[in-house]
């Protein structure tokens, strides 16, 4: 498969970027001398406006000889030179900011909000517009994060069937438990009196265990970056939605080489990303079915494969599923934003997702990270 | 012993089956557990029971399809159904399939063997 051309985003920092970044390119952006466009524009077309002058008075003058006619033609030359000059600055100094700018909006379209540095050695009008950039940068980066919490939060919310039933059933072991030791509390041996402890003390263990993975899952964090094992990504992932699987008869099946690299990347992000996409896997597959994840390595990145064997995803919704907001499921199960924040964390990581779908046989997210360690065989 | 009443208990936590059985048995039960609903079905083919007690989400055939399985065989059998996600669908559509109570975890295992005995009379 023919790999995007766009070039993985260096990411060397925590993402979303922190404000000191924004303030530290700001500070840089404005620490240089300003010379602006017109500033430039005045002394051009001052320096026209005197070489037009001296030719008007040479050319003009009462009594000219052939000698004037001469210092004429000399400075036609320089006027029509100065203009070439000017046109060539102006060129530069218009067309090439603007052509940078296309790239940065190319690059900020893609989801990378690092903000935009000075390109050149002074400053004028478009060093304006990068501070400017800059601060909607900041503010799109906030918004994102908030959309992505968001986003999480309503996942976990379709999730509630699976946790109620998860945490109840422990809770209920306790109650009925505590019950039968209080009950028979003269009767019982001392033998079974500890088992009835250690039933107990696990179905306890059981239920903060729920409530821990949750709140790992949930919990806002600024992401830290740095190598991420798939491997554990994907099982801790698996482990919330566990209950979930069995109660809807989804045999799970995970394929991991033995060695993996890991990839570079934040771990929680990427939880909410396979969250995502089994999530969906388990709504295709109201009926129960099979979803399997197979990793496999190849040179800079490592590539997952998420495949249910569900109800599939039809031609003309195909083109739609990362956009925001859409949505093929009922009013409250879904707000849209699952599969469009998965791509944005994805591209944040500099890497792509691509899906096949089969309506009826089911559906194959494929999912390719950068890995943490360039290959050792690189040149 | 022929009198006494037959008491299936059906749920995939082991631990239900195993404090429920000797308190039921107390009340003069025969009790049978299962925490496999594809089991607990081939058994209530063969045998009739006068009470289910059987969760709702399981494994494979869910306690619903206990439910309507039992309704259509021996009208006349009792069953209750325990929860640990109960909401007003669930417990509606228990009631419509003929499920007799609708109890949701975590419960008090007095409530529930009172239950039981009053469904067996």
């Amino acid at each position: 498969m023919e790999e995007k051309t766009d070039s993985p985003l260096p990411i060397p920092q925590a993402s979303p970027h922190p404000v000191s970044e924004v303030a530290e390119a700001r500070r840089d952006l404005l620490a240089r001398p300003r010379i602006t466009i017109r500033m430039r524009l005045a002394v051009g077309l001052l320096l026209c406006f005197l070489l037009c002058a001296a030719y008007a008075w040479t050319s003009c003058r009462p009594g000219a000889g052939p000698a004037s006619a001469d210092l004429s033609i000399v400075l036609l030359v320089l006027l029509f030179f100065a203009f070439a000059v000017i046109t060539l600055l102006f060129d530069r100094a218009l067309i090439g900011p603007i052509r940078r700018f296309e790239t940065y909006t190319e690059r900020i379209s893609r989801g990378d909000f690092r903000p935009i540095g000075p390109a050149r050695w002074y400053r004028d009008e478009f060093t304006d517009l990068a501070v400017a950039v800059n601060r909607m940068l900041e503010e799109l980066a906030a918004q994102q994060r908030h959309m992505v919490q968001a986003a999480k939060m309503t996942t976990v919310g379709t999730l509630t069937s699976g946790i109620a039933h998860e945490l109840n059933n422990p809770l209920n072991n306790i109650a009925i438990t505590t019950e039968a030791l209080m009950e028979d509390f003269k009767r019982l041996s001392d033998e079974e009196k500890w088992r009835l402890l250690q039933d107990i003390y696990f179905e306890t263990e059981r239920a903060g265990e729920i409530v821990k993975s949750l709140l790992d899952f949930t919990r806002e964090e600024r992401a830290e970056w740095g190598p991420v094992d798939l491997r554990e990504v994907v099982e801790s992932t698996r482990r919330i939605l566990q209950n979930e699987m069995v109660l809807g008869n989804v045999v799970f099946e995970a394929r991991f080489p033995d060695a993996l690299p890991p990839v570079r990347g934040a771990l929680n992000p990427l939880r909410q990303v396979f969250l995502n996409l089994f999530v969906n896997a388990l709504h295709a597959m109201p009926e129960g079915g099979r979803l399997t994840v197979e990793a496999k390595a190849s040179p800079g990145k490592v590539c997952v494969e998420v495949t249910d064997t569900g109800s599939g995803i039809p031609p003309e919704v195909l083109p739609h599923i990362f956009d925001p907001f859409f949505t093929t499921k009922e009013p409250g199960k879904g707000t849209g934003l699952g599969l469009s924040v998965s791509l944005s964390i994805v591209r944040k990581h500099g890497g792509e997702i691509q899906v096949f779908s089969e309506p009826g046989k089911g559906t194959t997210f494929h999912l390719c990270l950068p890995s943490a360690s360039p290959p050792s065989e690189n040149p | 012993m022929a009198d006494r009443k037959r008491v299936m208990v059906l749920d995939d936590e082991p631990i239900v089956g195993e404090r429920l059985k000797p308190v039921l048995e107390r009340e003069g039960f025969e009790v049978e557990v299962f925490t496999e609903s594809e089991g607990a079905l081939q058994r209530l083919a063969e045998t009739a029971f006068s009470v289910i007690v059987t969760d709702l989400k399981m494994k494979g055939p869910s306690g619903m399809d206990i439910l309507r399985f039992v309704k259509e065989k021996a009208p006349q059998t009792a069953v209750i159904v325990i929860t640990g996600y109960a909401t007003i669908e669930t417990h509606r559509e228990a009631e419509a399939h003929g499920a007799l109570h609708f109890v949701a975890k975590p419960f008090k295992m007095q409530d529930l063997v009172r239950l039981v005995a009053k469904a067996a009379k």
